[in-house]
């Protein structure tokens, strides 16, 4: 899908990054926020002004267009995304206890809502697939991304990218299919 | 393209909805999946793309700069022609997107511009001030400097001139005794001159005792005192001042008045230990001692 206007190709392509990094910003940083929230992230707005800082010094050697730029600014994101979920595993979060907040007391199904957010519930539904396919089916539904731009980003072949997504879906299926069978 | 006028937020929702079922449904027509399984999975893939914010969040102060928003400005702001009625199309982003910090903080800066009388300072004045403030950093720093290396220099000086002295004299002291006591005298005096340091005066002489006023608490300081008989400053007795219990005997040589020979210091360089017990004060006969070193410095019978 084409979001960038073509005044925004034509400026990537002629290496004209100050208006381009604009545009780019205000096209592209609602789904990198999306992404980075779809990953869980903690901050994903400080995170995606991140990815747009780094995006800054590399406008001007981007190559191939909307699509291009799209593929570079998903790398940057999925790069920080990763890092994120590395340094988390390497030194656990300590928040202070916080009485309201303490899961041993049952919350109200309006606490539940407002905990959850939005897609909260796909959220849920991602954290029962495995890293790889959660990381797959991200990039394809949040970030818009073709399987040759997905594979681009992940490092994966497409046969790999379109294996991994099959197995997502019927992954989610399956959990679906669970947890319609136990509200019965 | 996804854009946003004044049409309202519906027809932009809805066209939001319109491209996100275009994409869920290409995604889960590539996959071979039966009717069932794609119905099924079809709202939670329409719910995880509902992530997608919006709007473009608001960028901090560098990423701001970086975007080259001109002040105050961020693109979700009405601005003039929008303000004029003519339908502007802004990319996607609500009219009522917050203001970037980098926007308020210039304003800030704008303010913090303005001098006591409210007028704005020009950018001239603003570098005319900033390259003060850097000249005059630069001078104390080398007044400090100087400050510095003055002394120093004084006593690589000092040693010089001693050394070339001290070779002369040594020549000729062998055949003349009284020769050496005249260039020693000479070489202190040079010494202190260049160092600046006050030689040591010569010990005073029997019939030039300073006498002892009331209200001193040590002999030989003439320092105005306090009513309690304390001295303003601190009640260190200046070098010149034969100090009590110390053997002040001035070695005489011929033709020559010399120091008066102090002991070594007990400890390597400190100063001879005081008593803590000063010797009477003698009382003057006719001396008020509630009255300053200053006005009773006058020797009896004068008055």
């Amino acid at each position: 899908m084409e979001t960038l206007t073509e005044r925004t190709t034509a400026a990537v392509d002629t290496a004209v990054p100050s208006s381009a990094f604009a545009q780019a910003y205000t096209e592209l940083s609602p789904a990198v926020l999306g992404y980075l929230r779809a990953r869980g992230v903690d901050d994903p707005e400080a995170v995606t002004q991140d990815v747009f800082m780094a995006l800054y010094p590399r406008m001007s050697s981007v190559t191939g267009g909307s699509a291009g730029l799209r593929t570079l600014v998903f790398s940057i994101a999925h790069a920080r995304s990763v890092d994120f979920h590395r340094r988390q595993g390497r030194q656990p979060n300590t928040v202070q206890h916080d009485p309201a907040a303490d899961p041993r007391v049952t919350e109200s199904a309006e606490e539940q809502a407002i905990a959850r957010g939005v897609g909260g519930y796909a959220r849920e539904l991602l954290e029962s697939l495995s890293e790889d396919q959660r990381e797959i089916l991200t990039l394809r539904v949040v970030a818009d991304m073709s399987l040759e731009d997905t594979a681009a980003v992940t490092g994966k072949t497409v046969g790999a990218v379109k294996q991994l997504q099959r197995r997502a879906l019927t992954g989610l299926r399956n959990r679906l299919s669970k947890k319609g069978e136990g509200e019965r | 393209m996804t854009t946003r006028n004044a049409f309202g937020e519906a027809a932009a929702a809805d066209s939001r909805a319109a491209d996100d079922s275009r994409a869920i449904e290409a995604l889960l027509a590539g996959n071979d999946l039966d009717h069932e399984d794609a119905a099924a999975l079809r709202p939670v893939l329409l719910e995880l793309r509902g992530l997608i914010a919006e709007e473009p969040p608001a960028p901090s102060p560098d990423l701001a700069a970086l975007l080259e928003l001109p002040d105050g400005a961020w693109p979700g702001l009405p601005d003039a022609e929008a303000a004029a009625g003519e339908p502007t199309a802004v990319l996607g982003i609500h009219a009522s997107s917050p203001a970037p910090t980098a926007a308020l903080e210039t304003a800030a800066l704008d303010t913090a511009a303005l001098d006591m009388e409210g007028t704005a300072r020009d950018d001239a004045t603003v570098v005319d001030l900033a390259s003060r403030d850097f000249t005059a950093r630069r001078l104390a720093h080398q007044s400090r400097t100087a400050r510095a290396w003055k002394p120093g220099r004084a006593a690589l000086t000092a040693a010089a001139v001693v050394v070339s002295l001290g070779a002369a004299a040594g020549a000729a002291a062998a055949a003349d005794g009284d020769f050496l006591n005249k260039t020693a005298d000479n070489i202190a005096v040079i010494v202190g001159t260049l160092t600046n340091t006050r030689p040591a005066p010569p010990a005073p002489k029997p019939h030039e005792q300073p006498i002892q006023q009331p209200g001193n608490t040590y002999p030989g300081d003439s320092r105005p005192s306090t009513p309690s008989g304390h001295p303003t400053e601190s009640s260190t007795p200046s070098p010149s001042a034969p100090v009590p219990g110390v053997d002040s005997t001035v070695t005489k040589v011929p033709g020559h008045d010399r120091l008066p020979k102090l002991p070594d210091p007990p400890h390597g360089g400190v100063p001879p230990v005081l008593p803590t017990e000063l010797p009477a004060v003698p009382t003057i006969p006719g001396g008020d001692p509630l009255k300053g070193a200053g006005e009773g410095s006058q020797a009896p019978g004068k008055g």
